[in-house]
């Protein structure tokens, strides 16, 4: 029987998860990740890193995403090696002006151990007085991104997989089993699907270790992570410009200064701009594309960091079936 | 003013604020990054001293405590408005869960005045908090602050000196050396308020405290019962991690089982300790009193003096409010035409 072969387009956050999953699953597979780029230069890598779920499910499936992604992070951070795995603990306050649901959240309420709603003067917190109406308190998980993706990366190459970096032009040009297409905004072109469209996120990356807990104030958000705090954002939709445009940063910083002054004598360190690849909702589904098996696996806007591995772990049971029922039919 | 901890510092500021025209200088014979404030992580929460009234407790630990929230959220006082921007560096707003034993140290009178201040009872908002489960066990978690003396000292002392206020470093061995009738002393001294006017009644409490990098603690921690006393207070580099409290000890040499001692308390409320890269250590000794905190003016034949010592472990908590305790005395007696 010839060693089967599967093949996972992509080395973002969603990439690398479903590489892991699938080559620690069948480790008699050869599991090889083509990518055009390589972490610090994906699009997870400018992600802030912070669980707070704001997914929407596909219709007609259950909603094991949500708890998925909870546990496997749960799991990373019991090994207690924050500087390792790139997951620590996280305070984290959510405050709007004017609308209850975009903080509150019933889904992290089930999954918090700590998350209950903030009190008048908490909701003074930020400036100025009065204007927060809403807000939440809850402790959740933060993902260093390029930590996290070092630690995938490693996982996956000591469970014998293999990274090859190169631009896949059409799953034409692939041989393999089956292939996961993990491309997240590739999937555009790769899959053909024009419902994928960029929403533009622009953040600022500062130096300011005297900021220990998140804040979130309605489109700000000011996240403390394991080396730097990054404050954001931008949500532009259709938006295709890779280049950092400085009129973004200069509303970001203004607004989140004049929210949390606290920032104020931060250093800045530098600003980025990722494509979050927006979709309805993610694609994890099956599809026969020029006679290949494909697992799409993209889609996931700004919830990639949070999501993957739920939906990753959909994605390596979808490749086990198509496995084994490839090994019944001989 | 004698002492330039946070104490003395503190009053010296509040003192040029609201006199200008007063011609205060700082003596001391430490400066920072020297004083007993710079080992301390700089966590507000008032200690509950036996000997200090209570509610003089609460009303100095308050002030401090709403001092931090308006520098945080850029609304301060007149007071403290062109400090303000500077102090922010070293002022950080942290959650904080402490457990306890002591049903009694629950709920005291400071906690209606803090944000969110929450009693956890049950035996199943242990181990959801993340501490192992006993029956004997309460938790409380509120929101604070840390205010580092390591960052806010020197941020203070820039101001005094641009104000005129003159900084000398020299040891007072005696009281009697500075008492005069047109001069006003305050005493900040601290422990050294033991050598410089015989108070018996001063007695270190050492406290060994460990500074290590932590990576992903954001959230300050503390075992208070007895036999387990522990904690872990992030800083903005790194974090405090403490430790073994000596009574009557005045040595200040790091020994070296106690270190073993708090790395092995700590992991028991955090296993993040395991991972952790030792920075420094240091043992600082408390300036604890008998009869609690000495804070009243005194007239001597020779001069007055203001006294403002003895505040243990509590001193970054305090201090905002002591501070304009003696603001208070001296305004009074100029009131009173006694100066």
């Amino acid at each position: 029987m010839d060693r089967k072969e599967v093949v996972v387009v992509g080395s973002g956050v969603v990439g690398l998860t479903s590489a892991v999953l699938v080559q620690e699953r069948f480790p008699q597979v050869k599991v090889t990740v083509l990518t055009k780029s390589e972490s610090p230069n994906t699009v997870s890598d400018v992600a802030a890193g912070i669980f707070r779920w704001g997914l929407k499910n596909p219709p007609g499936k259950p909603n094991t995403w949500a708890l998925d992604s909870w546990n496997w992070y749960q799991q990373l951070l019991k090994t207690n090696e924050p500087d390792v795995t790139g997951i620590s603990k996280l305070p984290a306050y959510f405050f709007s002006a004017h609308d209850a649901s975009q903080c509150e959240n019933d889904l992290m309420k089930s999954l918090c151990k700590v998350y209950r709603k903030c009190t008048t003067r908490e909701l003074n917190l930020p400036q100025p007085e009065g204007k927060f109406k809403h807000g939440v308190y809850m402790h959740t998980v933060q993902i260093d991104t390029h930590l996290y993706l070092a630690y995938l990366t490693d996982r996956f190459r000591k469970a014998g997989g293999n990274i090859r970096k190169c631009e896949v032009k059409s799953f034409k040009e692939i041989q393999a089993d089956v292939i996961v297409n993990c491309a997240g905004f590739g999937a555009r072109f790769l899959a053909g699907d024009r419902e994928l469209v960029p929403l533009r996120g622009q953040v600022i990356r500062v130096k300011a270790p005297w900021i220990k807990t998140a804040l979130y104030a309605d489109d700000t958000y000011v996240i403390p992570g394991q080396k730097h705090v990054t404050v954001g954002g931008t949500r532009q939709y259709n938006d295709w410009m890779t280049e950092v445009e400085p009129n973004d940063s200069a509303r970001i910083w203004s607004r989140a200064v004049k929210t949390f002054p606290c920032l104020a004598e931060a250093e800045i360190l530098g600003e980025v701009v990722g494509l979050r690849p927006h979709r309805k909702y993610p694609r994890v589904e099956v599809e026969e594309m020029f006679g290949k098996t494909v697992v799409h696996n993209y889609g996931h806007c700004g919830y990639g960091i949070m999501a993957s591995p739920g939906t990753s772990i959909q994605a390596a049971d979808l490749v086990k079936d198509i496995l084994t029922s490839t090994y019944s039919k001989l | 003013v004698i002492g330039a901890g946070i104490i003395g510092t503190t009053t010296a500021y509040r003192l040029k604020k609201r006199f200008p025209d007063l011609e205060i200088s700082l003596v001391a014979d430490l400066f920072s990054p020297n004083t007993t404030s710079d080992l301390a992580a700089g966590w507000w929460e008032p200690h509950l001293d036996p000997d200090t009234p209570a509610h003089l407790v609460e009303k100095w630990s308050i002030q401090t405590y709403n001092l931090l929230l308006s520098i945080w959220r850029s609304s301060p006082d007149q007071e403290i408005h062109d400090i303000a921007n500077d102090l922010k560096q070293g002022i950080s707003l942290t959650t904080g869960t402490c457990v306890d034993s002591s049903e009694s140290d629950l709920n005291p009178s400071w906690s209606r005045q803090v944000i969110n201040y929450a009693v956890h009872t049950q035996p199943t908002d242990m181990t959801r908090l993340g501490f192992s489960e006993s029956a004997s066990m309460f938790a409380y978690s509120f929101l604070s602050f840390t205010m580092e003396p390591r960052i806010v000292l020197p941020v203070f002392y820039r101001w005094l000196e641009k104000h005129g206020v003159q900084l000398q470093e020299r040891k007072v061995l005696d009281l009697r050396e500075v008492l005069r009738p047109e001069e006003l002393v305050v005493n900040c001294t601290g422990l050294g308020a033991a050598e410089l006017d015989g108070d018996t009644a001063l007695y270190p409490i050492s406290g060994h405290v460990v500074r290590a990098k932590i990576s992903g603690l954001n959230h300050c921690l503390a075992d208070n019962r007895e036999e387990t006393w522990a904690y872990l207070i992030p800083n903005r580099e790194c974090t405090v991690l403490g430790s073994v409290d000596t009574k009557e000890n005045w040595s200040t040499t790091v020994i070296h089982e106690n270190t073993e001692k708090i790395l092995k308390s700590c992991q028991a409320i955090c296993p993040l300790v395991k991972e952790a890269e030792m920075v420094s250590e240091l043992v600082g000794l408390r300036p604890c009193r008998r009869g609690g905190v000495r804070l009243h003016l005194e007239t001597r034949p020779r001069g007055k003096v203001i006294h403002n010592y003895g505040h243990g472990g509590s001193g970054v908590t305090l201090s905002w409010g002591c501070a304009g305790e003696v603001v208070d005395i001296l305004h009074q007696l100029l009131e009173s035409q006694q100066i």
